[in-house]
């Protein structure tokens, strides 16, 4: 197409031109003067044929031109915007996304307009619609992909948006009453194709707002969302359940075709540690996808406060200021029973006069036992209280529900309390039955100087702190420290052939014990005040070992790294971990074995050996979907030293898996507000979206022809010159 | 367990049952009274007396005399029980005092015992005391403390003479740093050389006085263990 025009393209500068332009009106005003003495009619032509000459001075120096211009025109453009969010991976979609953008079903449409593709999920992609790869986007962000989209055309021609989606919307911007402005202000109509699948069955369920940690023995509220679509008249049943609780359920009535209805479930975790909480909604015959009924969240489940059980044998001064510590500790809960009467002292006052109360013992070995983390036996004998018979029911407290425990001494602990032999007795760390206490004042030594338990003053010497503190008062004789067993601290007069413990930790199957055989710590507080005021190592010191026998992880010898709580599918497990000697150096050469459990697997075990540094690598291939179990035992020189738990979520459906949608209203709002269309991509493809027609033109050639150097043009201008000199002269003017 | 696990046990048990627990530990763990200011003659076996008869009705085993201490003394932070009590305030520098109070702030326990209403010692020990503590540490002992229900249920101090006041302390860290009572309990304890007590009671005060003194070291000893929700159902029971 051509077109032509007037284009000027001046001889002079612009300030030439002005000044010429100044110079004929004076020239013009200059005439009018000398003309006084002719008759207004003739003084008028006069003007007449001068300003004709100076117009046509002025006009022919401003140099007139023809431009002719060869003009195209540009199809609008038609924005083809795919969701690229892992919901839209679903094999069927996948295979009508492909259909929709094959080259022969996009002819029409390329024909007629400019075609740009581009994908989204939480923000814009690009996109290649002769290969598509897999969707896999993590997240939804509909509003924010078309704010992106329309700011990057800009002020371009648009003839329309294809949102090619479910048009499920994960960011919740479909909510805000706002969304319509801003879809407003877009100012491009968006139509949409979405799946036809409105009508197909399907059930779902999700955790929302999943809580990233969860307090053992606290209940929490989960809030659980269930979705329901073509299932109207149905009743779905929710289950869940976590480790050592009962399993619950559920049930919903399905009310509408398209349903949702969310649920408050209580639940009180029992055990510490990540595990996982697992929820299935009952599927039902012919629905769309079954994945997404089952629900597997991975939480870690802590304390929020200690529960500590110190029992006593007798209030001493031991007895009264560990108590303090523990009281004053905001995170213990603390429950004591110290013996204040036994059965030997007077009873001659009535029990009416007297607060004693009766040894709960029933209630605190059997009823309420597992309910603590630590158990404290401090020169406490057991055989006059008939806590004999419970005595089976701590060592399992330790052995099978990982609790701590920890005997302190005094002429009633050890083998003077007649532990030797008992349940209790094998879950101590040393063995029993050395001999008579040695009452002794002394200073003890250290042995494992890097164990957390000992972190008495960090960065300094543990010896050189415990030197500068009063002396303890007389020790239990421990017997030999049982194998895997670390002695923290000993005697003075320790040696291989004699050995003293005094203070000695172990791991006991999946608890933790201590024996600490002095009845006279409390020198490290009081005592110790009179010389180093401010220092608490008797503080520090109860401090740790009381989360160590808790099974804190940060105290274990054996550590995970690297090791996440969600693992994609498919791919191999890689991971570290690390063990510590009984020093807390790293271990060389120790031994750690992995049990991997599934629910639909035969166990796996990996073996692997740790370096220098204490670090043993481990890849594990072919891992089945699902929760698998990781128990870890570490051994070294032939002793099992530690044991680690953990769970792994492999490859679990994402949040964009479990809404499948498609999300009618949002698709209609979207549609409605930008006047575009929502169509079925079943029935539809992108050349029955209404396109808006729309073009632009683009210039292509453009030629000048000067019209001032024409003879006309001079003419133009040089014919009134004359006529105005000619009667000048015949009118006689000067 | 098999039976001889069990006969094991049934053992062990009995052995514990009636042997009375060995001292391994020597003397240096069992609880001592420490007494500062110069010892009352008159009064001066009280201590031993209540030593005597915490060890008959109480768990708690007690060194039977009392060790005598003066605030400079590096043996007084290794006696978290200490008695004050006299005719007058020994002449203490500000240092002693100083000492004194570091040693009721990392968990000593001091009682006050004043041998009637108005007792100049007590008054100005306490009045020392206090103004090294914060003002909301002084407290009156009403019958709800704790320290009367620590072993037997009390109303209120008992000693030789009845108050007038109710006992008052001074709170450190939640728990009694210091006891002030003007019922001269040494006075109700203590008996002459020939065994005869040195002041006649009316009848069951001196019982009474027995049992305060009891509730004190057992409240030393054991804090608010009696305040814990596992006795509470049982005292209230018993209280009305």
């Amino acid at each position: 197409m051509e077109r032509s025009g007037l284009d000027f393209q001046p001889l002079v500068g612009s300030g030439w031109l002005f000044f010429l332009g100044l110079c004929a009106c004076l020239a013009l005003y200059w005439s009018w003067r000398s003309s006084q003495g002719l008759s207004p009619r003739r003084r008028g032509l006069l003007l007449a044929l001068r300003s004709l000459l100076v117009f046509g001075v002025v006009i022919t120096l401003s140099g007139p031109s023809l431009r002719k211009e060869r003009v195209r025109r540009i199809p609008g453009k038609a924005v083809v915007l795919v969701d690229r969010s892992a919901s839209m991976g679903v094999e069927a979609r996948e295979e009508a996304v492909a259909r929709l953008l094959q080259p022969e079903a996009l002819k029409e449409l390329s024909s007629n307009y400019r075609v740009q593709f581009q994908g989204f999920s939480d923000g814009l992609e690009g996109l290649d619609p002769t290969a598509l790869g897999p969707a896999e986007g993590e997240d939804t962000d509909l509003l924010g992909a078309l704010e992106a989209m329309g700011r990057h055309l800009g002020d371009q021609a648009i003839a329309g948006i294809a949102l090619i989606s479910d048009a499920v919307d994960r960011r919740g911007s479909f909510r805000s009453p706002e969304a319509e402005a801003r879809l407003k202000a877009l100012g491009i109509p968006v139509s949409l194709l979405v799946p036809g699948e409105a009508t197909g069955k399907d059930g779902g369920v999700e955790l929302l707002d999943p809580p990233k940690l969860a307090f053992v023995r606290n209940t929490f509220q989960a809030k659980f969302r269930v979705r329901a679509r073509g299932l109207k008249g149905q009743r779905l049943q929710l289950t869940y359940h976590m480790p050592g609780i009962e399993e619950g359920s559920q049930w919903v009535e399905v009310t509408d075709d398209i349903f949702e209805k969310d649920l408050m479930v209580p639940l009180k975790p029992v055990r510490v540690g990540r595990q996982v909480l697992t929820v299935e909604l009952s599927p039902v015959l012919g629905e769309n996808q079954i994945q997404n009924n089952r629900l597997e969240v991975p939480l870690q489940v802590v304390r929020d406060r200690l529960r500590v059980l110190q029992v006593a044998g007798e209030p001493t001064w031991d007895v009264r200021f560990l108590r303090r510590l523990l009281k004053e500790d905001p995170g213990i809960d603390l429950i004591s029973f110290f013996i204040l009467r036994t059965h030997g002292d007077s009873n001659e006052v009535p029990e009416e006069e007297l607060s004693l109360i009766p040894f709960p013992e029933r209630e605190l070995f059997m009823e309420q036992l597992d309910t603590f983390d630590v158990v404290i036996f401090q020169d406490f004998d057991f055989a006059p209280y008939s806590v004999g018979r419970y005595l089976r029911h701590v060592r399992d407290f330790v052995l099978e529900n990982g609790g701590g425990f920890v005997m302190v001494g005094g002429p009633r602990s050890f083998t003077e309390g007649g532990y030797a032999g008992t349940p209790v007795g094998e879950i101590l760390p040393v063995e029993l039955g050395a001999g008579p206490a040695d009452q002794r004042f002394f200073h003890p030594r250290v042995t494992a100087q890097g164990h957390p338990i000992l972190d008495l003053r960090p960065g300094q010497s543990v010896q050189g702190l415990l030197d500068s503190l009063p002396l303890l008062a007389g020790h239990n004789r421990l017997g030999r420290p049982k194998p895997g067993s670390t002695v923290l601290l000993v005697h003075p007069e320790h040696s291989e052939s004699r050995p003293e413990p005094v203070m000695v930790a172990s791991r006991m199957g999946r608890g933790r014990s201590l024996a600490i055989g002095v009845d006279s710590l409390w020198n490290w507080q009081l005592p110790a005040a009179e010389a180093k005021a401010g220092q608490r190592p008797y503080y520090r010191f109860w401090h740790k070992a009381l989360r160590w026998l808790a099974g804190d992880l940060a105290y274990s010898r054996l550590q995970w790294s690297g090791l996440s709580e969600r693992h994609p599918s498919g791919k191999p497990l890689r991971f570290r971990m690390g063990l510590k000697d009984p020093q807390w150096k790293p271990q060389a050469n120790g031994q750690i074995e992995l049990r991997l459990e599934h629910r639909h697997e035969a166990p796996r075990k990996v073996q692997a050996t740790t370096d220098e540094a204490g670090w043993a690598g481990f890849e594990i291939e072919d891992l089945r979907d699902g929760v698998w179990s990781l128990k870890a035992v570490a051994s070294a020189e032939g002793a099992e030293v530690a044991q680690l738990e953990g769970v792994v979520l492999v490859g679990a459906l994402g949040p964009e898996r479990r809404e499948l949608g498609p999300d009618g209203a949002i698709a209609t709002r979207i549609a409605s507000a930008t006047g575009g269309e929502v169509l079925n991509w079943q029935r539809h493809d992108l050349t029955d979206v209404p396109w808006k027609a729309v073009w632009t033109e683009r210039v292509e050639a453009v030629e000048w022809t000067p019209l001032w150097n024409r003879p006309w043009m001079i003419l133009l201008w040089l014919i009134p010159g004359l006529l105005a000199i000619l009667l000048r002269r015949r009118w006689n003017l000067a | 367990m098999d039976r001889r696990g069990w006969l094991k046990l049934s053992a062990a048990g009995m052995a514990g049952l009636f042997a009375p627990p060995a001292w391994a530990f020597g003397e240096a763990t069992r609880f001592a009274f420490g007494q500062l200011g110069a010892p009352d003659p008159v009064r001066s076996g009280a201590w031993a007396r209540l030593a005597l008869e915490l060890g008959q009705r109480t768990s708690v085993t007690c060194q039977p005399r009392p060790s005598a201490l003066s605030l400079e003394d590096a043996a007084l932070f290794r006696h978290p029980f200490l008695i004050l009590s006299g005719a007058s305030l020994p002449p203490w520098t500000e240092d002693a005092w100083q000492r004194l109070h570091r040693y009721l702030g990392a968990g000593g326990f001091l009682f006050l015992d004043g041998r009637g209403p108005g007792d100049p010692l007590v008054q100005q020990a306490y009045d020392r005391l206090a103004r090294r503590f914060s003002p909301e540490a002084k407290l009156r002992l009403d019958r709800e403390h704790v320290l009367f229900r620590s072993f037997y249920l009390l109303e209120r101090p008992m000693g030789r003479v009845l108050a007038s006041e109710p006992a008052r302390a001074l709170v450190q860290d939640g728990r009694l740093a210091v006891v002030a009572t003007e019922v001269d309990l040494a006075g109700a304890l203590a008996r002459d050389a020939f065994g005869a007590w040195s002041f006649d009671l009316p009848s069951g005060d001196r019982e009474r006085a027995v049992r305060f003194g009891v509730n004190l070291v057992m409240y030393a000893l054991c804090t608010d263990y009696k305040a814990d929700q596992v006795h509470i159902p049982f005292l209230l029971k018993r209280r009305r």
